[in-house]
């Protein structure tokens, strides 16, 4: 589905992602994990188009968007969450939702009927809302949820563009384990209609959801097996897991 | 106090006010009060980029300037008819808009700012050398725009009809605001990472918003250069720029009524104290109290006016 093939990024003298080749299938939960500095971020950016690639080319069900603007990879079934939270925070919950429905719906080069008066954008952001466990939520002000919740709105936000694939950045960073396990819950229930790249820390998370992990480390991809297999692979384990699955 | 009524009582006053200063042989006032209405249009223009979009134009005079002086250089050259000269002034406003904005909508921030304030002050120069078309002097209107089939020089019947059009644009505004269109504007200004992260070419919606906001500050002008009866490059003037800037600050930034509203205060507390009969030989110095009303405004009520009589913080 999504095909990266020798995606490089330099800042100058560094090299952030170095020669990348990975592939994301259909229905697939790809971890893709790796030490702090690893370049996991910033080969998400390039995925999203946020950063262009010195090198390499991404395609997607088959179309070349390694030159794409962000907002057509969007268009294209290619959504990210962020590492950290970007909301629209002065908007309500459901006008947060409504807008990211309302970008795939219809032009929104459209200067004179109310939105409100667009039943169908709001029930789909309630459902939407309902499907991250905020319906009770959805008058608040986003800035004014707990952290977990803005967390939720930030997947969430991914997910009312109905992507095909969605690449979700550390979405459990910071969160207490009871908001872990609901965001774990959450993936594991989106799995079925969208694939997941899914950067994380969390190993228990990584493992339970992951179909296959890729790992990262100095800018290279060092291994990409199903999750049992990683576990045993020596060099994965010295330069990466290592004590934390010796234990 | 609900909207509705708001709207109701400001729109009484403004309709009420000529008769009024008429039954008291005050009619100065009226041409005082369009002058406000006209800068009350451009301001609200100004806000809906600088409230709304995110965008600190700080060249909006540019805008302004180019609809006043189209409609000076057209009736210069003998064309008086509303029906061309007002819509070439919006039509000119908006193309400088679109080129002033396609460059500086690829910057943000205080270079944002400086390059709109950069484009605007070229413009002011372009004039100054005009020479054809008064350069430094200006240009005198030999008369107000003609076409209604009314003489516009009546001031009755100019400020009812620059009345009906700030109505009308208002009303415009709320409408764009509300719509789909106003929602991503909005969003935009909020964050404009996960605007584009949901799907939006936030670029192309920012352009147009900047150009809808220019065209309407060209519509304010053609009606500028119609109230003085000249026009003159100080229109362009980064000043120009700046006393928008502070109506909108002053009235509230990204508020309904800011732009009007700061249009009123701002113009009304000039006229206040600049005449001789508050101050007397001290009404020279008038800036100095106006700065200072401006600088309580800005520290006690820092969503302006508008937004200090708001129930709904934002």
């Amino acid at each position: 589905m999504l095909s990266l093939k020798n995606l490089s990024k330099r800042f100058g003298g560094v090299v952030a992602v170095d020669s990348v080749s990975l592939d994301v299938a259909a229905g697939e939960v790809h971890a893709l994990i790796g030490p702090n500095g690893a370049g996991k971020t910033t080969l998400i950016h390039q995925i999203s188009g946020s950063l262009p690639c010195d090198e390499g080319q991404i395609t997607f069900q088959g179309v070349d968007l390694t030159k794409a603007k962000p907002h057509s990879r969007v268009r294209a079934g290619l959504a990210r969450s962020y590492q950290i939270t970007s909301i629209f925070r002065r908007f309500t919950v459901l006008d947060n939702l409504a807008l990211a429905v309302q970008a795939r719906s219809g032009t929104s080069f459209s200067f004179w009927k109310p939105v409100a008066r667009e039943k169908a954008l709001f029930d789909e952001a309630r459902s939407i809302a309902a499907q991250v466990g905020l319906s009770g939520k959805v008058d608040a002000t986003a800035a004014t949820l707990a952290h977990g919740e803005q967390r939720s709105l930030e997947v969430a936000l991914a997910l009312a563009t109905r992507p095909k694939l969605v690449l979700l950045d550390e979405p459990m960073a910071g969160m207490g384990p009871e908001e872990s396990n609901r965001m774990i819950g959450l993936i594991g229930r989106i799995r079925a209609q969208v694939a997941v790249l899914l950067v994380e820390h969390d190993m228990d998370a990584v493992f339970r959801l992951a179909d296959r992990i890729s790992v990262m480390v100095n800018g290279r991809l060092i291994a990409t097996d199903a999750p049992e297999r990683i576990r045993m692979n020596a060099e994965v384990r010295k330069a990466y897991l290592g004590d934390e699955l010796a234990a | 106090m609900n909207k509705v009524l708001t709207t109701g009582i400001f729109l009484g006053i403004a309709i009420a006010f000529p008769l009024v200063m008429h039954a008291m042989d005050q009619a100065f006032y009226i041409s005082f009060a369009t002058r406000i209405l006209i800068y009350a249009m451009a301001a609200a223009s100004l806000n809906l980029v600088l409230g709304y979009g995110g965008m600190v134009s700080f060249g909006h005079a540019a805008f302004f300037g180019a609809g006043a002086y189209i409609v000076g250089i057209l009736a210069f050259e003998g064309i008086t008819s509303l029906w061309i000269s007002w819509p070439a002034a919006i039509a000119v406003a908006a193309l400088a808009a679109l080129v002033i904005g396609a460059i500086s909508l690829r910057t943000r921030g205080v270079y944002f700012i400086m390059i709109t304030l950069a484009f605007a002050q070229m413009m002011y120069y372009v004039f100054v050398s005009l020479k054809a078309y008064g350069g430094d002097d200006g240009l005198s209107l030999p008369s107000r725009s003609t076409g209604l089939g009314v003489s516009l020089s009546n001031d009755f019947a100019w400020y009812y009809l620059v009345l009906a059009l700030l109505i009308i644009i208002l009303y415009l505004l709320h409408r764009l605001l509300a719509s789909r269109f106003g929602r991503v504007i909005e969003a935009i200004r909020e964050n404009e990472t996960r605007a584009t992260a949901v799907g939006y070419p936030v670029y192309r919606y920012q352009l147009l918003c900047f150009v809808i906001s220019g065209a309407i500050a060209g519509l304010a002008g053609a009606l500028i250069a119609n109230q003085t009866g000249y026009v003159g490059p100080a229109l362009l003037h980064w000043v120009q720029s700046g006393t928008l800037m502070i109506m909108v600050i002053l009235g509230g930034v990204g508020r309904f009524w800011g732009g009007p509203v700061g249009a009123v205060v701002l113009l009304a507390l000039e006229e206040l104290f600049s005449g001789s009969s508050l101050l007397g030989p001290y009404s020279l110095h008038w800036q100095l109290p106006v700065g200072i009303i401006l600088l309580a405004v800005v520290m006690f009520a820092p969503q302006g006016i508008a937004g200090a009589f708001a129930k709904k913080p934002q």
